[in-house]
């Protein structure tokens, strides 16, 4: 009976339009896949509507629980979460240059920095909501940065920087809608950029070292003039806004885009998915899928704010940071306006982990809208 | 407020961050995607699509007439496409099939069809019976596109002019480097789909875009006067040339120019060379001398002082000038060509006579200032605009440095450097009533469908002198042939005009004995000229009144004839004074010697006979080399005609040359060396 009241309260508009976006995935997907593997046309098709049915029995199952009962498990979780971040540093697989996925079966792997994402979101909202108005000195951040900032160092150490840099968006997003000081969150992300600023400046100007390969450095500031290094890293830059540009209003056409489809245009199946969205189905195409994100997100934001306890805001504004961060550095990437960080698009690139990942996310949103606060407003 | 409030108002305020960035990539994209689409749609384009281009064919090079003087003959190239071909995993056996047929060696096949590039040409300029067999090999990778090769019809004919084109059919030298861009015409291309890592798609698009062929040059060239100029040339250059002895010179150049509008009808150079075979020759012999190379011309520079003195009214050309045989300047005697002097005569017969104090009193009456305008207005010192790349500017003495002395030696042609297209440039402007030209060689450019694009446009620089001044100077000069020194290029029965030349060469700031530049200018018909003619001949150790004079005779005569120009009947059939040993005896029943040249003795025999002419053969052959008189000159009826047969052409019976005098080289006997130019 309880879980029939519950019902009662879901958000119907979440769910159409996380429906759109998934479906969207597989329209996508059937045009921007197809060419990889000539053999096996619709392989990576039938893998993604795979993932998304196994994440949706995953978000029905993590609806159903009350999302109270995951505080009991908060410092398993952590603990877990670390120790499958270090074991991929100890027995991951190598692939491009990473090490981020540890192999279970031939076709299988996890890549468990998809799920420390959600893991941290879930244990910090914990960890805040008992902080509770305790966040107005400089040294009440400091216990919840070393808490973020340990499981973001094993990421970086992998090295997976986009990744890492989604973690200090969940950072500050929750820090924010905890309580902490404005003022001293501002002036906190002010001094990081700071650092990072004056790091880059001695390191351009004085050759001081940085601890990031070159190569890293380079893929992160290419955005900023990709025709330097056309064949180079700035190559997939350029592609993609190629690609993007030559859409045009209407697009070229569902499978009549060339970049894509002609493999000119590098990860077009995941990470840079949005740019055979740009080329095949336009200006109209492109302002569909951030109007469907836009709506996504404010349904989010409604189920944060209408939900009973600070817990459970603090998780949907977890959530809703990651996934916004997820979106607008993704879209950003590819039309050429931010750096290249290997972050890919919110419900739509291929990837099983990450679908998962942000299944459970839903699951989690989805309990919190079950069992939202009736207010009278 | 409460906690919740604010959490609330938080929660709002993340997403207005999240809004605002969102409406930031709403704008982004829509720059990208409306603003730049259909510039970035073509780059994208650009990028698979990938072109065998299909060279447009370049345009030929035509004289006046529309003889084709270069023209572009089909070849094709053999092209690879690197990635097919390594794909095929058949590297080493096309590359070995492909060295057998080019006649290349495998390993640079080999290297050529593996490169890491989009495009490779394998062999330019392939027979299309070798295109066809790679064609049937059918190689992956492996492709032919028609491609053009320059090829020149009549070798070295014009070859100065031409220039020559390299082997992309980019323009090198001459007129086609100048008119490269209007012969070459738009590439098209076949465009063929290419996906990322360089292999065709198979049933992608092809497209074929035309290529868009050159223009036509049109010279002002006339192929025939060209061949009248470079025949007398290689009678010259063989050491066949009139009173040369069999020396042969280093160089010759003989120009012709229609002095009414500045078209360049003729500019032949020796030594030439022939550009189907351009990289055989030596980088000198392709420089064209008679636009690049300056030289003191020497007397013939005289009708620019005189048409000076005369538009000036420095002198009256009734007036009396009493010639002692030389003339002081500044303590230095610049002397008459005659011994003694010319003793009393009128300025006219200055002229007439070449008579140096004459001129040098003119050059004195000018003075300076105006005898520097006119240097400057008929265009020495600058370049006359031929539409030839590296031409000379000539080198003029320093004006605020020049003395009385330079001044005089400069009003007979000494001590200035000049070019043969300026000085014969000046000449034409003296003869077409006083406008200086600008000395064109394009007639027009036609497009491949024969449609004139750029049509011809006389281009006047400056009025000069007046009408008057060239009539009367025309009229002098027709003296100078008829009665002066010019007596060798008188041609019977056609009113010519003209002024001999002889320039000591200068090496190292002094003058060489013995060793001469000889220069004759003429114009025809005096009385409205249609041809003026400049022959030099660099290097030989005669005067330019006697083997400069005979080639332009030639050309003149020919030129005319050619020109369909009926000789005048008022016209004198012999020089008034008789040169020694060039003989015109007085006429008694005119009658008209047909032209024999060419043919062989038997059938000259015939024709000469038929008429009733006597002749006289010399040398070994069976050929008519030349004849005097040339053909169609008016003689007495019933007198002999000489024929120059075999390899004995060109020795005439004239007097040995150095009986005579010559007005340069007197000029400066008694001058101590060489007057360096004083800039």
């Amino acid at each position: 009976m309880q879980l029939k009241r519950h019902l009662q309260n879901l958000d119907l508009i979440f769910l159409l339009f996380l429906i759109l976006l998934l479906s969207s995935s597989l329209i996508i997907l059937s045009t921007a896949s197809i060419n990889i593997d000539k053999e096996q046309p619709f392989h990576y098709v039938q893998l993604q509507a795979l993932w998304i049915f196994v994440g949706l029995i995953l978000t029905c199952i993590i609806a159903s629980v009350d999302y109270q009962k995951w505080r009991h498990f908060s410092k398993w979780i952590y603990a877990v979460n670390l120790m499958l971040l270090l074991a991929v540093i100890l027995f991951g697989n190598e692939a491009k240059g990473a090490t981020r996925w540890i192999t279970v079966t031939s076709s299988f792997a996890i890549q468990p920095s998809e799920f420390a994402k959600v893991f941290i979101i879930i244990t910090l909202a914990d960890f805040l909501a008992k902080r509770e108005k305790n966040l107005n000195r400089f040294r009440d951040f400091i216990a919840p940065s070393l808490f973020v900032l340990i499981p973001m160092a094993l990421i970086c150490l992998q090295p997976d920087l986009g990744t890492a840099l989604v973690f200090g968006a969940i950072f500050v997003g929750m820090m924010f809608v905890a309580g902490a000081n404005p003022r001293k969150l501002g002036a906190l992300l002010l001094g990081i950029g700071l650092i990072v600023g004056v790091a880059l400046w001695l390191h351009f100007a004085q050759g001081i070292p940085l601890p990031l390969k070159d190569y890293q450095l380079k893929r992160l500031i290419i955005f900023l003039d990709p025709a330097s290094d056309i064949a180079g890293d700035g190559f997939h830059i350029i592609q993609s806004i190629w690609a993007i540009g030559s859409g045009g209003l209407w697009g070229k056409g569902y499978r009549m885009g060339t970049q894509g489809q002609l493999n000119f245009l590098p990860e077009h199946h995941t990470d840079f998915i949005f740019s055979v969205v740009g080329e095949e189905f336009g200006f109209i195409g492109t302002i569909s899928l951030l109007f469907f994100f836009c709506i996504f997100l404010l349904r989010s934001i409604r189920i944060a704010v209408q939900s009973r306890d600070l817990y459970g805001t603090l998780i949907a504004s977890g959530i809703i940071s990651m996934f916004a961060f997820h979106i607008l550095v993704n879209v950003g990437m590819t039309s050429g306006i931010m750096p290249v960080t290997g972050i890919p698009l919110l419900l739509i690139s291929y990837g099983g982990n990450n679908m998962l990942s942000n299944m459970l996310a839903i699951g989690l949103l989805l309990s919190i809208n079950l069992r939202r606060q009736r207010l009278m407003f | 407020m409460s906690p919740y409030v604010v959490m609330r108002k938080r929660i709002a305020f993340l997403f207005l961050c999240v809004a605002v960035f969102l409406l930031v990539l709403v704008i982004r994209l829509a720059y990208v995607q409306l603003g730049q689409g259909a510039g970035l749609s073509k780059i994208a384009d650009d990028t698979h699509f990938r072109g065998v281009p299909v060279a447009p064919k370049r345009g030929n090079i035509e004289d006046r007439q529309g003889n084709v003087l270069a023209m572009s003959v089909s070849s094709e190239t053999i092209y690879a496409v690197p990635a097919e071909v390594r794909q095929s995993g058949r590297t080493k056996e096309i590359a070995a099939d492909l060295a057998q047929l080019l006649g290349k060696t495998e390993s640079e096949i080999e290297e050529r069809i593996s490169k890491r590039s989009i495009l490779e040409y394998v062999q330019k300029r392939v027979t299309p019976e070798i295109a066809a067999q790679v064609r049937a090999r059918k190689y992956p990778g492996i492709g032919t596109t028609e491609d053009s090769q320059r090829y020149y019809p009549n070798g070295s004919l014009a070859a100065h002019l031409i220039g020559f084109a390299g082997i992309d059919n980019q323009g090198l030298e001459g007129i086609e480097l100048t008119r490269n861009q209007e012969m070459n015409g738009i590439p098209g291309s076949i465009l063929r789909e290419f996906a990322a890592n360089g292999i065709e798609l198979p049933e992608a698009e092809h497209q074929y875009l035309a290529p868009q062929q050159g223009n036509t040059v049109r010279l002002t060239i006339d192929k025939n006067i060209q061949a009248f100029a470079e025949r007398e040339l290689q009678k010259i250059m063989s050491g066949q040339g009139v009173n040369m002895e069999g020396q042969v010179p280093k160089s010759a150049s003989i120009l012709v120019m229609d002095p009414s509008s500045g078209e360049m009808l003729a500019i032949a150079t020796l030594p030439s060379f022939d550009p189907n075979h351009y990289q055989e020759y030596d980088p000198g012999v392709r420089r064209n001398i008679a636009v690049q190379n300056g030289y003191e011309p020497g007397s013939t520079f005289k009708i620019i002082t005189l048409a000076a003195a005369l538009e000036e009214k420095e002198i009256n050309v009734d007036s009396h000038f009493f010639d002692k045989g030389f003339y002081s300047v500044l303590g230095k005697n610049v002397r008459c060509w005659k011994a003694g002097g010319h003793g009393d005569q009128t300025f006219r017969q200055v002229a007439e006579n070449s008579c140096n104090p004459g001129f040098v009193e003119m050059g004195q009456r000018l003075g300076m200032d105006k005898f520097y305008k006119y240097l400057q207005d008929f265009g020495f010192g600058q370049k006359t605009g031929i539409e030839m790349s590296g031409e000379a500017l000539g080198i003029l003495a320093n004006k605020k440095k020049a003395t009385a002395l330079d001044l005089a030696t400069m009003s007979i042609g000494q001590t200035n450097n000049v070019t043969a297209i300026q000085l014969l440039t000046a000449v034409a402007a003296v003869a077409n009533g006083g406008t200086l030209l600008k000395p064109q060689l394009v007639r027009e450019i036609v497009d491949s469908n024969g449609q004139v694009v750029t049509p011809f446009k006389k281009e006047e620089v400056r009025k000069v002198i007046s009408k008057e001044t060239s009539n009367l100077e025309c009229e002098i000069l027709e003296g100078v042939v008829t009665n002066g020194t010019g007596r060798r290029a008188f041609l019977p029965g056609y009113r010519v005009a003209g002024k001999t030349g002889t320039a000591q060469k200068v090496v190292n700031g002094g003058y060489v004995q013995g060793e001469y530049i000889a220069s004759f200018v003429s114009f025809a018909p005096a009385n409205s000229p249609r041809l003026a003619i400049l022959a030099v001949i660099d290097g030989v150790p005669f005067y330019g009144g006697v083997v400069a004079a005979p080639p332009v005779q030639a050309v003149m005569l020919d030129s005319l004839k050619y020109l369909g120009l009926k000789p005048d009947p008022a016209a004198p059939l012999t020089p008034s004074k008789p040169l020694p040993g060039l003989e015109f005896p007085p006429v008694k029943k005119a009658a008209v010697i047909p032209s024999v040249l060419g043919l062989s003795l038997e059938e000259a025999q015939k024709i000469l006979n038929q008429v009733g002419f006597k002749l006289e053969t010399e040398g070994q052959g069976e050929v008519v080399l030349d004849q005097i008189p040339h053909g169609d000159a008016r003689v007495e009826e019933g007198s002999t005609v000489l024929l120059y047969l075999g390899q004995e052409a060109g020795q005439t019976a004239a007097a040995n040359w150095w009986q005579e005098e010559d007005e340069d080289i007197e000029a400066i006997k008694a001058l101590p060396g060489r007057i360096p130019l004083s800039n």
